[in-house]
C-alpha cells in the first residue's frame, strides 16, 4: 500500500494563503500560489503577497458531509442521502511574528498577516499540499475565512502556539502539481 | 551560566564558606573540594539540546538545557555556622544570578557523608531557547 509521505524534506506539508480576488481567483490553480518548486528541497518560490503558514504542528483536512435520514415502511433499515459538506482546515502552529502580524507592507496576505486576515474577516484562497508541492503531488485548494485563532503561552512554555481554522467556503479543488 | 553564578555567589558569601573560580578537578587523586573544604567549586556547564515543539516543516523549536554542577565539602561532625545561609544563597542564585535568557531554572542538591566529611552536590539546570 502506498501512503502520503509528509516526513522528508521535499514532502513537508505546506499551507499557502492569499487574499481572495474575485477576478484572479475565478478558477484556482497552483500558479496562484507559487511559481517554482525546488525538486530536491521542496522549497517553493511564492507568488508575491502569498503567505506560507510556518511552524505547523498538525493539520486536519475536514470534509464532513451532512446527511438526511428517512424511513420507509417497506424497509427495515433507514435510508440516507448526503447533504452539503462542511469543509474546514484546522491545525496548530507556532507563532512567527512576521507571518502572524504581517510585514506591514500592503494589503496582501503576507502584508497583513494571519491575525490581520482573521481580524478583518478577509476572504482568502488557500492551497494545502499534504505531501509537498514537488511534481506529481496532489494538492487541495479553495476559498475560505481564517478563524479560531487563540494564541496561547504559559509559564512552562516560552513560545506562543495557536490553533487555526480555515472555514472553507464551498468545495475543495484538487489539482496535481506540475 | 557558570560565570554569572560564581559572580553572584562571590557577592553574597562573606562568611567561612567561599566560592572558587577553579574547576573541581582532582589533585593527587583527591577532588579539590575535599582538599579545600568549605570552598564551593562549580564544574564546567554541560549543554544538551532537546526538541521543545515539533513542527511539520524544518523549523522545530529547540531548547538548550544547561546543567552546572557544584560541590561543597564541610565537616560532618561540627555543623558549619553559616551553612544555612550558604544553602539559601546557593538556592537564590538560581533566580538572582544574572542569567537573563533562561525561561525556566531548577536547583537541587544531594548530600553524602564520607568518613567525617559531608559532601554537598548541587545541580543548577537552566532552560533557554
Amino acid at each position: 500500500m502506498a501512503y502520503i509521505n509528509a516526513s522528508t524534506q521535499k514532502n513537508r506539508v505546506k499551507l499557502l494563503i492569499a487574499v481572495y480576488d474575485e477576478t484572479a481567483h475565478a478558477s484556482l490553480s497552483t500558479s496562484d500560489f507559487y511559481s517554482a518548486v525546488d525538486a530536491t528541497t521542496g522549497a517553493i518560490t511564492k507568488v508575491s503577497g502569498v503567505l506560507e503558514v510556518p511552524g505547523l504542528q498538525d493539520i486536519t483536512i475536514n470534509n464532513s458531509n451532512g446527511s438526511f435520514r428517512f424511513k420507509t415502511l417497506d424497509q427495515s433499515g433507514e435510508n440516507v442521502i448526503t447533504t452539503n459538506a462542511t469543509n474546514t482546515l484546522s491545525g496548530n502552529f507556532v507563532l512567527d511574528p512576521t507571518t502572524f502580524f504581517g510585514t506591514g507592507s500592503g494589503t496582501t496576505a503576507a502584508g497583513v498577516g494571519i491575525f490581520g486576515l482573521s481580524n478583518s474577516r478577509t476572504q482568502v484562497v488557500f492551497m494545502i499540499a499534504p505531501s509537498g508541492a514537488t511534481a506529481g503531488n496532489a494538492v487541495l485548494m479553495g476559498q475560505g475565512f481564517i478563524s479560531a485563532l487563540a494564541p496561547t503561552t504559559s509559564a512552562d512554555s516560552p513560545i506562543f502556539v495557536s490553533p487555526i481554522t480555515v472555514e472553507v467556503n464551498g468545495d475543495y479543488t484538487k489539482a496535481t502539481t506540475a | 551560566m557558570r560565570t554569572p553564578l560564581i559572580t553572584y555567589l562571590k557577592q553574597q558569601l562573606s562568611g567561612t564558606i567561599t566560592v572558587s573560580d577553579q574547576l573541581p578537578f582532582e589533585d593527587g587523586g583527591q577532588s579539590l573540594y575535599l582538599k579545600n573544604m568549605r570552598v564551593i567549586y562549580l564544574a564546567e556547564p554541560v549543554i544538551t539540546q532537546e526538541e521543545l515543539v515539533a513542527t511539520l516543516d524544518a523549523t522545530d523549536i529547540n531548547q538548550n538545557i544547561t546543567r552546572v554542577n557544584a560541590y561543597l565539602a564541610v565537616d560532618a561532625k561540627q555543623r558549619n555556622a553559616d551553612l544555612n545561609n550558604t544553602l539559601t544563597v546557593l538556592a537564590n542564585a538560581r533566580t538572582n544570578a544574572s542569567i537573563t535568557n533562561s525561561f525556566r531554572s531548577e536547583f537541587n542538591y544531594t548530600t553524602e557523608i564520607v568518613d567525617d566529611v559531608l559532601i554537598y552536590s548541587f545541580e543548577y539546570v537552566f532552560y533557554t531557547l
